[in-house]
């Protein structure tokens, strides 16, 4: 007997997604976080690179939705003991450790650590800042339950006095529970190094010295000094130096490549530049690594918008002067130099987790050299056991959004091997009908919420709610301790039964955290879940008004009146529900599409695999072998065999898409194919179209036969062939004004094929001339081992490229200070990657967006990275950016992951609060139409007593809700229902009276 | 418009009524006062009575959307730079098929204003290169001088759209559209338009001439919902009404405001709302102090999606 | 003047702002409580008639906040309405309102603080402006 459970390991950004995606498709999910609160690194990120977003803005509604998903427990403050058993079924022995306060009963006021006398050290705040004994490690923490760090309590006692829930359980007692799951997940992410291992940098010693995650929370608005940088004597800095590659790319320390650092500490100066426009900001890199989708882009902004600094350099050693400020010593271009900064920030790399040798033993996988989790390129999701499966920083270090499609990716890996088991252990809650509360006059019920005495002992609940009961169609009030208490929801069913209640209105905390309960609860007592109104007098009211409780009861007062006022207007909205057709069409038959179509039909769902070529395979088909000495031909055949195989795949080769009609769930699309055009229809897409290698303009190509790209060479050498000598050109189409993004792959690529021809024959000359060496993660030991085979590597800069002469190439050499000509037997050129041109169609058919490059948008480029903005369609392979195998393998299983979520439902409902056309108001303008994101709305010809009249329409699967149109329309003809203009009026005139 | 254009025009009213269109908003003359006005015209025999000078002051463009949808085969509409300027915004917004209108374009040499000309108590007026000869005493008056104040500001006196096209256009206006009120401290700014609006009585006649205002529902002042037999009486009860029913100045102001900020990127700078007004009300000082911001802002010009629909990243700093 | 205490309207956008004012609160930092929130689910959802209306009832002071440029839920709703309360602005301007007392903020979920002081100065700014007669006729 296979279990339908999953225990995912770690409760960071990796592990939440994976718990996500399998909670939405149908599987029960225990998120497993050792630490009080889930959310991982990026809950201490200030902002997201490329696109600065706020870290917190992003993620926090993801760590409500984990939160409160009814198929995912969170078992944090939790340690894993043991595992035994096989996939399928492993049973699993967890220890929830005591955190002294009763998880049930915490609401997460916070008074215990407003009045708790103990200081402590506050790791979420890297050591920059103190916490009380008592605490929640952020304030957007989930689960919001405050524990107690028994090392720091001195034991008062204060906080179980005011604790008015009763919460605090000084006895409580670490508890052991036993699971079944079928698979498990690790997605433990990574460690900091720790940068005392260099102790020529003088950290712990210099007080100006600080690490990039310390300077992350010294840039944030929820960090020690509230967003100003500062250094240890208060002083602001003038003079900012970043170092990079501590504990990365270091023999003594960590040999790999920690791939984020260099984007990291981009955004660090251009950060740093946005709080303080004097500073001077110098990134010290050996080679600057921002190789991911929109990263060269943003260095590049950094260098010419924001005046950032970089230096090609390694700093072996710094010094402090006796004012605090550092000395660095450095060479740069064959020169010694020396520059003074008044603040230095190392750039940390990852490490294994602390834990990895605890999971290899007590789930007995593999670790590999470096101690990280043992993957296989061609299996990058899998640990060694089977039913064991790992995303994120464990198998390697990575960013956000590589972490995230990895997660996507092992959920579905996970779920592959006991998709049988789907649905069998999600609860799904049965609700009793719904009363129609058409043509009744509202009859509002309104429950102020003391919560504790966070509300109470500022405003005067009592009168507010004594207030509300003279508001026209309130026919019930009350205050209650803790309206979002269990009992309480009791309660409300009742009194909602009792006084024939149509309308609740909630006066407590923000409705971004309680405002599901609350629905719930109506739905649970038989009301529309739109019933309801939220009116927040906390973080709105007595949090932020604490010494003015007049007027902040008078302020509740007036916010109550207006939720009064909104709640008498509301209407039972029906969910929208959308059908779900199983089918997915995938357009591409690369590696990508192959290995979407692969795991949708272990998943036992079809697809149609659309490739236009008359092979299957795409880009694969030119690699003849990869850079760690696997064989991407196997990888090839075994696909294609698969595919081919496989009754639940329906390929058509030489085919096109003609057109694509419909939205999520109902997707009708025409295919070409030989000349016939047929109709399919399904309910997803996955877009896998690929990129192709830029067949280069430069370096006289395609005139001078000496002159070939790196795919070139490589049949060349599959095919015997090998030079004597090689010069190599990197970012040849790439990073210029033209294509400013990296191609990413290409320096690996040359490296493999520097190494396969220095393998066949080890006095040949080999010669790469490149702007930066991009061999991120694990690959920098190839880097390193074609320096020991004798790879020469030489560096140019953008100003200076290499030329040719005849058959020669002229170069400059920035250590000999000279021109070197050299005339070798082949010209290799790293061409870029660039997408095809079929994107274009495609963006027009489906309404997705592309890039400026061309590659295809992602919905967000940091936790959505397979996703668009229309739903159900999604994204995979090098269609979104240049990658290799494992990434596009990752990417695939991603997308695969995020279409399970859609496939495994027979109907999806999704948030009714929609824009609806008003038809009688509406004039067919068509200015909504123009002005939506999602292109959510058509004109369209509508028949009335016999007259064609065109109209705006809204696709309710389509739109989000974001009201847009509403205030684009001239006359209002297009409302979002919950928050309609009648209804915002109302709002507006209650708060406008005098209360 | 000279009357060598008007001859051209009225011979290709008629030949292409006896083609393949149907109707034709035409300017005629009336009879009993020296003035134009916009008829529909069906037969070629009719195209006699077809008039084009500067009298032809209104915009063809409301008469047209009104009646196009009557016909079933083409539309004929004769239409000077203003008038296409709308005929094109009409036709981007979905009110009127391209396909379905022929477009004889007249490049314009400006407009009379009536207000202008009555001081001279014409009984006729005959136009002779750019000049006006009053009936009786022939005095003669450039018509520079009582040319429309709208058209010396008029950036476009060709037709933007056309499928043929006669006459000569004036010089378009070149300058910015600064107003002397821009200058005047932000007070008596105030107290200049409040007096302004003091006088409005919300007669909405402003809107019933736009030519852009076509909505069968305004936002500011819904009437028809209140009387529609589809709406229940919950929706009309609902319906949320931003104005008193009682005219007050700030109420005055705030109609103005809305309905000239959905005019943003789509006036057609014909001028009609201040022709309609009976309270002599500059409106189109605010249409045009819009225009120009999003000219000068956003640098939205003559587009096809309306200014309201259109997605502007503008730079942070503003 | 002194005692003058102005009524603040603000549209707060689901996603930033309101989660901004939440944490302002979670932080408990204090500030004016002349502002009353309304909550929206995006900035680009804010009609110009309704701020418009706003002083018409007789509000001191309106301020529409949304997520920073590139950071809306929706992608695009805030570039609506900043464009939209930009040209509401200019057009307040040339009538001689002060179009001080309307207020385009941005503020993220994470910048509590930030909320909390422009609450307050934006008061400060709007208690010196004096009350709101001219719209509330």
């Amino acid at each position: 007997m296979k279990s339908g459970a999953v225990l995912v390991i770690g409760g960071g950004i990796a592990g939440m997604q994976s718990a996500l995606d399998l909670a939405e498709s149908g599987f029960r999910v225990y998120l497993l976080e050792k630490l009080p609160s889930i959310g991982g690194r990026m809950s201490q990120i200030d902002k997201t690179f490329p696109t600065n977003d706020c870290s917190m803005c992003i993620l926090s509604p993801k760590l409500n939705e984990v939160g409160r998903h009814e198929n995912i427990t969170l078992l944090t403050s939790s340690e894993l003991l043991s595992v035994e058993g096989r996939a399928g079924r492993f049973t699993v022995k967890i220890r929830k450790n005591p955190i002294y306060v009763d998880r049930d009963k915490c609401t997460g006021c916070g008074q215990c650590a407003s009045i708790c006398p103990v200081n402590a050290v506050d790791e979420y705040n890297e050591g920059l800042y103190y916490r009380s004994s008592i605490y929640i490690r952020y304030p957007q923490a989930v689960p919001k339950v405050f524990s107690i760090d028994r090392e720091k309590c001195i034991g008062c006692g204060i906080c179980e006095n005011v604790c008015v829930a009763g919460a605090i359980d000084y006895n409580q007692k670490p508890e052991e529970i036993e699971l079944e799951v079928g698979s498990i997940i690790l997605a433990p992410g990574g460690k900091l190094a720790e940068p005392e291992k260099r102790g020529e940098y003088g950290y712990g010693v210099f007080p100006n010295v600080v690490t990039g995650i310390q300077f992350e929370r010294l840039l944030s608005a929820t960090g020690p000094f509230e967003g100003h940088v500062l250094r240890a004597d208060g002083k602001e800095p003038k003079k900012i130096a970043f170092i990079q590659c501590v504990c990365s790319r270091d023999e003594k320390t960590n040999p790999w490549c920690s791939s984020v650092c260099c984007t990291y500490a981009t955004k660090h100066a251009i950060i740093a530049k946005e709080h303080m426009p004097e500073v001077e900001t110098h990134i010290f890199a050996m080679d600057v690594r921002t190789f991911g989708k929109g990263f060269e882009e943003y260095a590049r902004r950094a260098k010419e918008e924001y005046g950032v600094i970089y230096h090609k350099a390694r700093v072996p050693v710094i010094m402090q002067k006796p004012n605090g400020n550092l000395i660095l010593k450095y060479e740069e271009n064959g020169k010694s130099k020396e520059e003074e900064f008044d603040l230095v920030v190392l750039s940390t790399g990852f490490e294994p987790p602390e834990d990895a040798e605890k999971y290899a033993e007590i789930l007995g996988i593999e670790l590999n050299e470096y101690g990280f989790c043992k993957t296989d390129p061609f299996h990058p999701l899998e640990t060694s056991k089977p039913g064991i499966f790992v995303a994120g920083v464990f198998s390697e270090p990575k960013d956000i959004p590589e972490s995230v499609a990895q997660a996507s990716g092992v959920a579905a890996k996970a779920s592959s091997i006991i998709a049988s088991e789907r649905g069998k252990l999600v609860s799904k809650k049965e609700y009793p009908p719904e009363r129609d509360v058409t043509g009744e006059a509202p009859r509002i019920g309104v429950f102020v919420c003391h919560c504790g005495i966070n509300i109470a002992s500022v405003v005067d609940v009592e009168s507010v709610a004594e207030y509300a009961r003279s508001l026209e169609n309130v026919v019930y009030a009350e205050n209650t301790l803790f309206t979002c208490s269990a009992d309480t929801q009791e309660r409300m069913k009742e009194v909602i039964e009792k006084y024939n209640l149509n309308r609740i209105v909630v006066a407590a905390c923000t409705p971004r955290t309680h405002e599901q309960l609350f629905r719930n609860t109506l739905r649970e007592a038989g009301l529309n879940p739109y019933l309801f109104e939220f009116v927040n007098i906390r973080e709105h009211c007595s949090w932020v008004h604490m010494n003015e409780p007049e007027k902040a009861t008078k302020k509740a007062m007036e916010l109550l009146k207006s939720g009064v006022a909104k709640a008498r207007l509301l209407e039972p909205l029906p969910f929208v529900e959308v059908e779900i057709n199983k089918r997915a069409l995938i357009i591409g038959g690369g590696l990508a599409g192959m290995t979407a179509a692969i795991e949708l039909a272990n998943q036992g769902y079809e697809s149609v695999l659309v490739e236009k070529e008359n092979e299957l395979g795409g880009n694969l088909r030119h690699i003849h072998y990869t850079i760690d000495g696997k064989n991407p031909r196997e990888l090839l055949e075994e696909l294609i065999s698969k595919v081919e195989s496989n009754p639940l795949i329906k390929i058509y080769r030489n085919a096109e898409i003609d057109s694509i009609d419909g939205f999520v769930g109902n997707f009708r699309t025409k295919l070409k194919v030989d000349g016939k055009v047929l109709e399919i229809q399904h309910g997803v897409v996955i877009v896998a179209t690929g990129a192709k290698e830029y067949k280069p303009e430069e370096y006289s190509y395609g005139e001078n036969p000496k002159v070939i790209t790196q795919v070139e060479l490589e049949e060349m050498l599959a095919s015997g062939k090998t030079p004597e000598s090689v010069v190599m050109i990197q970012c040849v189409g790439s990073r210029n004004d033209e294509r400013p993004y990296c191609s990413r792959i290409c320096c690996q690529t040359a490296i493999k094929n520097a190494l396969k021809i220095k393998e066949i024959n080890p006095e040949a000359d080999v010669i790469i001339l490149y702007r930066d060496i991009r061999t991120y993660g694990f690959m920098e030991k190839y880097y390193d081992r074609a320096v020991e085979k004798g790879v020469v590597f030489v560096h140019y800069s953008e100003e200076n490229p290499p030329r040719m002469e005849g058959d020669s190439v002229i170069f400059y050499d920035e250590i000999l200070d000279e021109e070197l000509v050299y005339t070798p037997e082949k010209i290799v050129l790293s061409a870029a990657t660039v997408p095809r041109e079929e994107n274009q169609e495609i963006s027009k058919m489906l309404r997705i967006p592309l890039t400026e490059n061309g590659f295809f948008l992602e919905a967000h480029p940091k936790l959505r990275p397979v996703d668009f903005s229309s739903e159900g369609i999604f994204l995979c392979g090098m269609a979104h950016s240049p990658r290799l195998i494992p990434e596009t393998i990752s990417l695939a299983s991603a997308a695969v992951s995020r279409a399970l979520t859609l496939l495994s439902k027979d109907r999806i409902i999704m948030d009714a609060s929609k824009a609806v056309v008003i038809r009688e108001k509406c004039d067919g303008c068509g200015m909504c139409a123009k002005a939506c994101p999602v292109s959510a709305i058509e004109v369209k010809a509508f028949e009335n007593r016999g007259v064609v009249e065109f109209k705006a329409d809204v696709n309710r699967a389509v739109c989000l809700g974001c009201g847009v149109c509403h205030a684009t329309c001239p006359k209002s003809a297009v409302v979002v229902k919950s928050f309609t203009i009648d209804q915002i009026k109302a709002m507006v005139d209650a708060i406008a009276e005098e209360v | 418009m000279d009357t060598e254009t008007e001859k051209i025009v009225r011979n290709r009213v008629a030949e292409l009524l006896n083609e393949d269109v149907e109707a034709f908003v035409v300017f005629v003359r009336k009879e009993t006062e020296p003035r134009e006005r916009i008829t529909v015209i069906k037969g070629p025999e009719e195209a006699e009575k077809v008039a084009l000078s500067p009298l032809s002051v209104n915009n063809t463009a409301r008469v047209l959307l009104e009646v196009v949808n009557n016909f079933d085969g083409k539309v004929g509409v004769v239409a000077k730079g203003c008038d296409s300027k709308a005929i094109k915004g009409l036709i981007s917004e979905g009110k009127i098929e391209r396909e379905k209108i022929h477009i004889i374009g007249i490049s314009c040499p400006g407009i009379v204003d009536y207000r202008k000309l009555i001081a001279f108590s014409p009984e006729d007026v005959i136009f002779e290169d750019g000049k006006l000869i009053i009936k009786p005493g022939d005095k003669e008056i450039p018509l520079e001088e009582v040319i429309h104040d709208n058209c010396r500001y008029c950036r476009s006196p060709s037709p933007v759209i056309y499928d043929e096209i006669y006459g000569k256009a004036r010089e378009p206006f070149d300058g910015t559209d600064d107003d002397e009120i821009e200058k005047l401290p932000a007070d008596e700014r105030w107290k200049y338009w409040i007096d302004v609006f003091e006088k409005c009585i919300r007669c909405y006649a402003c809107r019933s001439a736009c030519p852009m205002c076509y909505c069968t529902e305004c936002l500011v002042d819904p009437v028809n919902l209140a009387i529609s037999p589809m709406s229940t009486a919950e929706e009309k009860a609902a319906y949320p009404r931003f104005l008193g029913k009682t005219v007050t100045p700030a109420d005055n102001l705030f109609y103005h405001l809305i309905r000239v900020f959905h005019h943003a990127g789509r006036c057609a700078d014909c001028g009609e709302c201040e022709r309609a007004c009976p309270m002599d009300i500059p409106l189109r000082k605010l249409e045009r102090k819009l225009q120009k911001e999003i000219k000068e802002i956003f640098g939205y010009e003559d587009e096809d999606i309306p200014f309201l629909a259109k997605l502007d990243i503008i730079p942070e700093g503003r | 003047m002194e005692d003058f205490e102005p009524k603040i309207l603000v549209f707060a956008c689901n996603w930033c702002s309101y989660a901004g004012a939440d944490l302002a609160g979670t932080s408990r930092l204090q500030y004016a409580p002349n502002v009353r929130i309304v909550r929206v689910m995006c900035s680009g959802m804010v009609n110009p008639a309704m701020i418009l209306y706003a002083f018409r009832k007789g509000f001191d002071g309106v301020v529409v906040a949304g997520c920073h440029p590139g950071d809306c839920h929706y992608n695009v709703g805030n570039y609506y309405a900043k464009k939209r309360i930009v040209l509401l602005k200019e057009m307040l301007d040339f009538i001689g309102f002060e179009s001080d007392r309307l207020k385009l903020l941005w503020a993220s979920a994470a910048e509590g603080k930030k909320f909390a002081e422009e609450m307050t100065n934006f008061t400060e700014r709007i208690r010196k402006l004096g009350p709101q007669t001219k719209f509330r006729g």
